[in-house]
């Protein structure tokens, strides 16, 4: 009996409380309102992210059931930031490296993913449109899972970003927001974390499109310079 | 009922003794064939002064350093990743200098060739051996009274037999940034500098493409800083030709 006592003691640190998910707060996907002609202009012009160096942005779990913390398994594989303005994602420079041809540069998708909403939802991008948006990611927390053998993943994110429009007329930045975006896979499959990512920058940019006071703004046809309001 | 739970438990530790194997066994095979991601440090001198504590105006114009430099494609490959800096430590980075107000000037170069010698040992095994000799044993009464026997050891070892020189080529590669406020710069008064950081880095390899990521890193690892010189180490996975080692 003293033998299992030990040995449930040797265990249960092991599957159980090495563990260390993340608290994620969830919301529900949100199609967004395609604005009503296609004359609106936009510039989107960066993402970036304010992160401190060394925050925890993704852990990492394994084993049955998602119950063993993989980065105290292997030595480190949970994911942290590397500093405000440092990617966020691993680039494709970066997986050249390693040899992981196959995976994609998340923040091409991330940027790809917000202009391709943009556009979707009748907005024009353009260089030279007066107003600039950019984006800031303040907050990110995801717990991804791998599942043993053939190292597929499944996992959960949510993103809280910043998003500004700066009016070159103007000279100063007419609108701020704070955003949260949350989406989940429940599949293991070789491409869920950028389905993850894809989704949670999705949402997050369909809410912003969805915004009362971003539409009057997108909608005022630069009419903003004569009016005090803005 | 106690022989079973015996089994379980010794059935359980056999499958975790052979798992903990498994593991060791691979984990050293990695390590002794090398085949993990091959990462590198990249070492930056970092010198920064600033008076940017000051500034609450944050529209920032980023520029080259010279006109020699212009608009390089190398400058325009890593302008994004700058502003992307920039906008991380919450400026507000504009497309026209006279939106700004204030302006960061970049400047990157690369160093003469150093060449560095250095002196390796040259050592030699030498095996051990053992020699037996016999020598007879006189009496100046009886003559010939019989031999004895000897038996030098010598031990194997290893020593020095001289030294090889070799050598080794780095460059020194230089980034420099400062910011300065935009009134000074268009009324061409003397400028107020406000930010003024320098990086050496010295390694094997002689683009600073291969290193800016890196350098870039250095220059805005702890944005502004509270001043000084420090050694900045950044771990580099895209620039493994480039450290001193």
């Amino acid at each position: 009996m003293k033998k299992l006592l030990l040995l449930l003691l040797f265990l249960i640190p092991i599957l159980t409380s090495c563990a260390n998910k993340m608290s994620l707060t969830k919301s529900s996907f949100e199609e967004a309102k395609k604005v009503d002609y296609m004359n609106h202009l936009i510039d989107f012009q960066r993402i970036s992210h304010s992160i401190p160096e060394g925050t925890l942005i993704e852990s990492v779990q394994g084993g049955m059931g998602c119950g063993v913390q993989q980065g105290w398994a292997v030595g480190g594989v949970d994911g942290y930031s590397r500093g405000p303005g440092v990617p966020l994602h691993w680039t494709q420079a970066e997986y050249s490296a390693l040899g992981e041809t196959d995976k994609v540069d998340l923040n091409a998708v991330a940027f790809k993913t917000i202009e391709n909403n943009l556009k979707e939802s009748n907005i024009k991008l353009s260089r030279t449109a007066d107003l600039k948006l950019s984006a800031l990611i303040t907050d990110v927390k995801a717990n991804t899972c791998l599942q043993p053998l053939t190292f597929d993943q499944k996992g959960e994110a949510s993103y809280t970003i910043k998003w500004k429009i700066y009016s070159k007329i103007m000279k100063k930045d007419l609108f701020e927001l704070d955003i949260s975006s949350y989406a989940e896979e429940t599949e293991f499959l070789k491409d869920s974390v950028q389905k993850v990512i894809t989704n949670v920058y999705s949402l997050n940019i369909n809410k912003l499109i969805n915004n009362v006071e971003f539409r009057k703004l997108i909608n005022s046809n630069n009419m903003y310079s004569n009016n005090e309001s803005f | 009922m106690l022989n079973l739970e015996s089994l379980l438990i010794q059935i359980i530790c056999i499958a975790i003794m052979k798992v903990f194997k498994f593991i060791v066994l691979i984990s050293f095979l990695i390590m002794s064939v090398g085949c993990g991601p091959n990462v590198t440090t990249i070492r930056g001198t970092k010198t920064a002064h600033h008076d940017l504590s000051g500034i609450t105006d944050k529209n920032i114009y980023i520029a080259d350093f010279t006109d020699k430099q212009g608009e390089t494609l190398l400058f325009k490959k890593y302008k994004a990743a700058l502003e992307n800096y920039f906008f991380g430590y919450g400026y507000r980075v504009v497309d026209d200098i006279d939106e700004s107000d204030l302006v960061a000037f970049i400047s990157y170069g690369i160093g003469a060739p150093i060449v560095n010698t250095y002196s390796v040992p040259i050592y030699r095994y030498t095996s051990g051996r053992s020699d037996t000799s016999q020598s007879n044993v006189y009496s100046n009464q009886y003559g010939y009274i019989g031999y004895v026997t000897t038996t030098t050891h010598t031990m194997a070892k290893y020593e020095k037999v001289g030294t090889e020189t070799k050598s080794y080529i780095t460059y020194q590669r230089n980034f420099a940034m400062d910011i300065l406020k935009v009134d000074a710069v268009l009324k061409k008064t003397p400028s107020k500098k406000v930010y003024e950081g320098r990086i050496k880095s010295i390694g094997r390899c002689n683009t600073v493409d291969a290193i800016m990521t890196e350098l870039l890193q250095i220059m805005f690892k702890d944005f502004p800083g509270s001043g000084g010189t420090q050694d900045v180490d950044i771990l580099s996975l895209t620039a493994s030709n480039c450290s001193t080692n």
